[in-house]
């Protein structure tokens, strides 16, 4: 928690809490979950934070409130020196979904997906854009740019989603955060390793700052720098992790 | 590719109409009574006479007989004779097709053209207070038969003397408040469905929001289910058509055929039901077309 005489955080959390209020309209009540209670944090460049815990323990609502996704109910998230806004979110958070396939619009052309992050810019023309570079970064070959995205396989729909989520993060300068939550669950084993192998390379190369939700210890020993272990709405524990081999 | 797709839908067409055709003849022929039913009650008429009218009628042939005349009438554009009216089918039934197109079509128009800027806006504003109160609109205007609505606008209109009886809007505004309720829940759920996916909070997170959220990302992605309601729609508009018609006194189709129902005019019903089925099958056919147009994946498929 401590970061005095080091490098200011990429990210920063302070008292984040999120509660979600169902109406029972038979029983005339009202109901509150608290997904998150409390929640601080800090992520400096270039590190990965693993976040672990049970199905329902909120990792998925702190990974959508990092990404701007969800408004917390109270608390504070900072990017750099920014306080969160859907724009600083957009500019600097990005995530890869736990079904990395499904986060891509079936109707798109690959070329189209990897454009979108870019749509909201101002002033930003088509003809800037150097398609076979960004296809490049994560293994996908030039050939792809025109297939639809519901047409490639798992692997290549997973590179396509990072590529796209890199896209946004290289828009702007700054700290540049992705949120994997369960990313990599649904890939089979071989695809996994290669995506495993981009991520560290693509860290080293472009100071990524990562978020792994993961449910798999073994991967969040491998690419983790520091460990949270979250239990109902909570963070339990902490703490750092040797550095990799 | 799109010919091909067409020629295949084409062939559907085709063979729905000729079932449509073999199975109200059937049905029309095996329910019992005929156009000269009633004459037979008449004391006036001999049995003699009788006789030569079934026999001008043809109503002593076989079914497959009385088919295959209609066939045969049809290919000349005749689509058989009216026994009541002495007439060709098609004189009969064309000026009035025209008329229930009318309604139908601009029925279509309107309740499109409102049910998607309010689906969409109901299902950006779902769960807020004007959400609330537009479901309730659309679920009492669910619950309200058209004929009951058509009954309270004619009392409105009688009392005020606001419409002329000739005049289309009476019987579209029934229509598209039949049409519209329904039209705008399947919007709204299919947005919703669509918003709900995985692709739009990626959308979301990267910054794509409001309007071009919904009405560039969402509404392409919903409109498989839409497109084929539309076909659908345009089945159940012309099916109410024909009865605000009979109950408005509008000159289209559906007093016609009531009245061709009532006397057993075995010919002048199939006119009719023909007719409507082929609107119907264009309709299906257009909804095809778009959907065809709309969607990169049928195109690849096809």
């Amino acid at each position: 928690m401590n970061n005095a005489g080091s490098a200011p955080p990429a990210l920063a959390v302070r008292g984040l809490s999120k509660t979600y209020v169902h109406r029972n309209p038979l029983a005339g009540k009202r109901i509150a979950v608290h997904a998150l209670q409390d929640i601080d944090l800090d992520l400096k460049p270039g590190k990965t934070l693993a976040i672990v815990g049970a199905s329902g323990s909120g990792k998925s609502t702190l990974a959508r409130c990092i990404a701007g996704l969800e408004a917390p109910t109270s608390g504070e998230i900072r990017i750099g020196e920014l306080k969160l806004s859907a724009a600083v979110a957009h500019r600097h958070v990005q995530m890869v979904f736990q079904d990395p396939g499904a986060s891509l619009n079936p109707r798109f052309s690959v070329q189209t997906a990897l454009r979108e992050p870019l749509a909201v810019l101002p002033g930003w023309r088509p003809d800037s854009f150097n398609i076979s570079d960004h296809l490049r970064q994560v293994g996908l070959s030039i050939s792809v740019a025109n297939r639809l995205t519901a047409k490639l396989s798992g692997g290549q729909k997973a590179r396509l989603a990072l590529a796209r989520a890199l896209i946004a993060l290289g828009a702007g300068a700054g700290p540049a955060i992705l949120i994997l939550d369960e990313s990599l669950t649904s890939l089979d084993l071989s695809v996994r390793a290669q995506m495993i192998n981009l991520l560290v390379d693509l860290q080293e190369r472009r100071a990524l700052s990562y978020i792994l939700i993961t449910h798999d210890l073994d991967l969040a020993a491998h690419m983790g720098d520091e460990i949270a272990v979250m239990s109902a709405g909570k963070i339990v524990e902490r703490r750092a992790l040797p550095p990799h081999a | 590719m799109l010919k091909r797709y067409l020629l295949r839908r084409l062939l559907h067409v085709i063979f729905l109409l000729a079932s449509v055709s073999v199975l109200a003849f059937l049905l029309l022929t095996l329910a019992p009574g005929d156009f000269l039913g009633e004459a037979k009650l008449n004391p006036q008429l001999s049995a003699s006479t009788l006789a030569a009218l079934r026999q001008r009628y043809g109503l002593n042939k076989s079914l497959p007989q009385k088919y295959l005349y209609w066939i045969e009438s049809t290919a000349r554009g005749d689509l058989g004779v009216s026994f009541a009216y002495d007439l060709p089918v098609s004189v009969l039934v064309w000026p009035r097709a025209f008329k229930t197109l009318q309604l139908s079509i601009t029925a279509l128009a309107f309740s499109w053209f409102l049910a998607v800027p309010l689906g969409v806006w109901s299902a950006a504003a779902r769960r807020t207070l004007p959400d609330r109160i537009l479901s309730a609109l659309t679920s009492t205007l669910v619950a309200i038969p058209e004929l009951a609505l058509a009954c309270l606008f004619l009392l409105v209109v009688v009392r005020s003397g606001a419409f002329h009886s000739s005049s289309p809007v009476l019987p579209v505004a029934i229509l598209v408040l039949g049409a519209l309720p329904i039209l705008v829940r399947h919007v709204r759920a299919a947005l919703l469905e669509a918003a709900n996916q995985p692709f739009a909070s990626a959308a979301r997170a990267n910054g794509i929001r409001g309007r071009q959220l919904w009405f560039g990302w969402l509404l392409p992605a919903a409109a498989n289910p839409l497109t084929s309601l539309f076909g659908l729609s345009v089945a159940g508009l012309i099916s109410s058509s024909l009865v605000v018609e009979v109950f408005l006194g509008w000159p289209g189709l559906g007093p016609l055929f009531l009245e061709a129902i009532a006397a057993r005019d075995l010919y002048l019903v199939i006119g009719p039901v023909m007719l409507s089925a082929v609107f119907l099958s264009l309709g299906t056919l257009l909804a095809d077309v778009l959907l065809y147009a709309l969607d990169p994946r049928i195109r690849i498929e096809s």
